[in-house]
């Protein structure tokens, strides 16, 4: 307990909590579309076929809302308090391509579901 | 530090910025209806997935469904479960389709296939109806004489061994149902699947999404026979 609350508390300092939390997120998300995908269609069907979409757009909405905010809130707070190596680092390393994956999640639901 | 809160006020919406616009530039751009579709005739379409693994099935129905929805008042969807399966699902959604409305399109998203054969015990002039049939089958170009010859009014296929027609299919619904006229849906399409495969490396002689029109190419989702 003592290591984890160490490594929260530098994770704080150094401004790399939310960057994390954006990965972890992106990470999640690409995991929730394959446990919907495989739900849906896998070799047991264990979700009701009205589900199959819903779900998919719901995970794109959520998890991708989640993570486009933490990793521009998370780019904000490294450029503006972070040491200047490190926001150099993270910033296009983590942040950008969370970035990436969390609008480009809002952008294709919208884009599937025939909105834009 | 007002320098540092100046820099990221300012760099932070550019980055945001940026990545939604490398993420238009590898998708696609927004695309809106080009005219209204309240044209006064009723259309369906009918479209069927074969047995791939469950990801591509789930991918297709979740990005085919919701634009057929958007540009049809019926929409048949059918997902095989396994290797020649809904033989006689389909001949029933295109013949109930035909005798409904006034328009109906079918679209293949299978790989090679001769999905023409089941169709075939419909009623030639009840397939006289069938307006547009989009076939993304591997060097199933070849079947657009059989299709018209079968009743359809256009064609549209892959003469390609290896057609990686989602590529081509993802530009094309969409400029399909927001009213391009075909023979601009089918172009576009070809361009920004073309381009998309140059990027990622994955454009040669055996790997092409380039589909062929047969058929009138300004046929439109809300209009009738040309």
């Amino acid at each position: 307990m003592k290591t984890l609350a160490r490594a929260a508390a530098w994770l704080r300092a150094e401004n790399l909590a939310l960057p994390l939390a954006a990965l972890l997120v992106a990470v999640a998300e690409v995991v929730s579309l394959q446990a919907v995908w495989m739900a849906s269609f896998g070799p047991v069907r264990r979700i009701p076929e009205w589900a199959d979409l819903p779900l998919g757009h719901a995970v794109m909405w959520g998890l991708g809302l989640a993570g486009a905010v933490l990793s521009i809130t998370g780019a904000y707070r490294l450029i503006r308090r972070g040491r200047v190596w490190v926001a150099a680092t993270v910033v296009p390393l983590v942040c950008f391509p969370t970035m990436v994956v969390g609008l480009g999640s809002i952008y294709s639901s919208l884009i599937v579901a025939a909105i834009l | 530090m007002p320098d540092r809160r100046r820099l990221a006020l300012v760099v932070t919406p550019l980055l945001a910025a940026l990545a939604l616009a490398f993420v238009i530039a590898v998708g696609d751009r927004p695309i809106l209806r080009q005219r209204s579709l309240d044209t006064g005739s009723s259309r369906a379409a009918v479209a069927i997935r074969d047995h791939v693994i469950p990801f591509q099935k789930w991918g297709t129905k979740l990005f085919t469904l919701p634009h057929l929805e958007d540009g049809y008042d019926k929409v048949y969807y059918l997902t095989q479960a396994t290797f020649g399966d809904k033989r006689a699902e389909l001949a029933a959604a295109v013949e109930d389709a035909l005798r409904h409305y006034d328009q109906v399109d079918i679209f293949l998203l299978a790989h090679g296939n001769f999905f023409i054969d089941w169709i075939s015990g419909i009623d030639p002039a009840l397939r006289e109806k069938i307006r547009l049939v989009y076939n993304t089958g591997c060097g199933n170009a070849s079947q657009g004489s059989m299709w018209l010859s079968a009743g359809a009014d256009a064609y549209v296929g892959h003469p390609a061994l290896h057609s990686v027609s989602p590529a081509f299919y993802f530009y094309f619904l969409r400029r399909w149902v927001r009213g391009y006229p075909l023979g601009e849906a089918v172009a576009e399409a070809n361009r920004a699947a073309a381009r998309r495969l140059e990027w990622f490396g994955q454009a040669s002689p055996l790997t092409d999404a380039t589909a062929l029109l047969y058929g009138p190419p300004d046929l439109w989702i809300g209009g009738g026979k040309p």
